[in-house]
C-alpha cells in the first residue's frame, strides 16, 4: 500500500491502521526534519505528534491527487516555524543572522581534543548552533535539501515557491552558514578560503558574467 | 570565461544539473581558480553539516493496536491452556469400546424414540384439532356475513323500489293552479 492509498483509507473510511501506517514509515524523518529546524529533540518529538494529530484533523482536505509527503512536510515546516518564532519572542533561541551575516557572532573556533568521539561531538554542537543562526528560510531549504535529501523540485512543491527561489536560498544559506562555521573551518586540514572571491559577492549578479 | 551562476553552481553541489551541464561545470570547476574556491568553501560547509547526525531511534514494531493487545494476550493464553487441555485428555485417556457401548445403551436409546414418537403423534393430534376448529369457525363466519350481505341486499333493493315510486309521483305531480 503506497502512502497515497493509505491516506485515500483514512481520508474516506477513517481507517485507523491505514493512519498508524502512515505514523510509522514517517514518523522518523518527520522526528528530524523537526529536529534540525529546533535543534531540540523535545520540542521535535511534540512537534511530530502535533504534524500527525493536524493530518488526521485536516484529512479531508488532502487532494488524492497529491502527493502525502509533500503535504506532510508542509505540515511539519509550518509548525516548525511557528514554533521557532514563539521560542524567538521568548527569547529562547539567539537571533538569526542577518543576511549580510553581520547581527550574529562568529560560532567559537574549534578546539581539537584528544578524543575523537568528544571531537565529533563538539563539531556536532558547532554546526547545530551555526544552521539555528542561519536564516529561517535558508536553513529550511538547506534542511530539507541536505538531510532529508529533497530534490529542488520537490522542496519547491512543499514551500509554494518557483525551483529558481529555492536554489537562491540554498545559495544563501550556504553562504551565511560557511561565514558562521569560518573558523572552525580555517581550523579543520582541509583549509578552505576565508572568504568568497570578489566575484561572488553581489547578490545581484548576473546569470552569466564574462 | 562565463562563470555559472551560483544557483548552478549549488545545483552541481548536489548533483542535480542535466549530465551534459554537470560534465561542464566540473571541467569549468577545474580551470577557475574563483569557482573553485566556493565550490571548496562550500562543500566544507556540506561536509560539517553531515558531523551532526541525529541518534536513529528504534523503530516502533508495527504491533496489534494498543486497545486490544491485553485482550488479544489473554485470548491467546486461554486458546493454549484449553488446547492443551484437550490433547492431554485425548491421548492420556484408554480408548472406549465402542461395542460394549452401544450395547449398554440400546434400550435406553429405544425408549426415548419410543418417547418421542409418542409426543411427535399428540402433537400432530392437536394440530390437527386446532386446525378443524380454525376451518368451522371460518365456515360459520362466512355463512353468517353472506346472510348478513343477504339482508343488506335486500333492505337496499326495498329502498330502491320506494324511492323509485316517490320519484314518479313527484315527476307526474301538477299544481292545483295550473288545471
Amino acid at each position: 500500500m503506497t502512502d497515497e492509498q493509505a491516506m485515500w483509507r483514512v481520508q474516506s473510511h477513517d481507517d485507523p491502521e491505514a493512519f498508524a501506517e502512515i505514523v510509522r514509515r514517517w514518523e522518523g524523518p518527520i522526528r528530524n526534519l523537526c529536529q534540525r529546524m529546533t535543534a531540540d529533540l523535545h520540542r521535535a518529538e511534540d512537534i511530530a505528534q502535533e504534524t500527525f494529530a493536524r493530518l488526521f484533523a485536516r484529512r479531508r482536505e488532502w487532494q488524492p491527487t497529491a502527493k502525502l509527503s509533500t503535504y506532510l512536510w508542509r505540515i511539519a515546516i509550518n509548525l516548525c516555524h511557528d514554533e521557532n518564532r514563539r521560542r524567538t519572542r521568548h527569547g529562547e533561541v539567539p537571533l538569526e543572522t542577518g543576511e549580510d551575516g553581520e547581527s550574529a557572532a562568529l560560532i567559537t573556533v574549534f578546539h581539537p581534543t584528544p578524543h575523537d568521539e568528544l571531537e565529533t561531538e563538539e563539531r556536532a554542537e558547532q554546526v547545530r548552533a551555526a544552521l539555528l543562526r542561519v536564516s529561517e528560510p535558508f536553513r529550511t531549504v538547506l534542511v530539507l535539501r541536505h538531510y532529508e535529501g529533497l530534490k529542488f523540485r520537490e522542496i519547491a512543491e512543499v514551500l509554494h515557491i518557483p525551483e529558481g527561489t529555492v536554489k537562491s536560498r540554498m545559495v544563501e544559506g550556504l553562504t551565511q552558514l560557511t561565514r558562521l562555521l569560518q573558523p572552525a573551518l580555517s581550523d579543520s586540514p582541509a583549509s578552505v578560503p576565508s572568504s568568497e572571491p570578489a566575484a561572488w559577492q553581489n547578490h545581484s549578479q548576473p546569470k552569466a558574467r564574462p | 570565461m562565463n562563470h555559472p551562476t551560483r544557483e548552478d553552481l549549488v545545483a552541481h553541489l548536489y548533483d542535480e544539473l542535466p549530465p551534459e551541464q554537470q560534465t561542464e561545470l566540473a571541467a569549468h570547476l577545474r580551470e577557475c581558480a574563483d569557482c573553485q574556491k566556493v565550490a571548496t568553501a562550500w562543500r566544507g560547509s556540506m561536509a560539517e553539516l553531515d558531523t551532526w547526525q541525529l541518534p536513529v531511534l528504534p523503530a516502533r514494531p508495527k504491533s496489534t493496536p494498543v486497545l486490544f493487545a491485553p485482550f488479544v494476550r489473554w485470548a491467546a493464553a486461554a486458546c493454549l491452556a484449553a488446547g492443551l487441555g484437550f490433547l492431554g485428555g485425548r491421548f492420556s485417556a484408554p480408548a472406549p469400546d465402542a461395542a460394549a457401548l452401544r450395547t449398554a445403551l440400546a434400550p435406553e436409546l429405544i425408549k426415548i424414540s419410543a418417547a418421542m414418537d409418542a409426543k411427535l403423534a399428540e402433537d400432530r393430534r392437536a394440530v390437527t384439532e386446532i386446525l378443524q376448529t380454525m376451518q368451522t369457525q371460518h365456515t360459520e363466519d362466512y355463512a353468517s356475513l353472506r346472510r348478513a350481505l343477504e339482508t343488506l341486499a335486500l333492505n337496499t333493493e326495498d329502498s330502491l323500489e320506494t324511492a323509485q315510486q316517490q320519484i314518479v309521483q313527484l315527476a307526474s305531480f301538477t299544481e292545483p293552479g295550473q288545471r
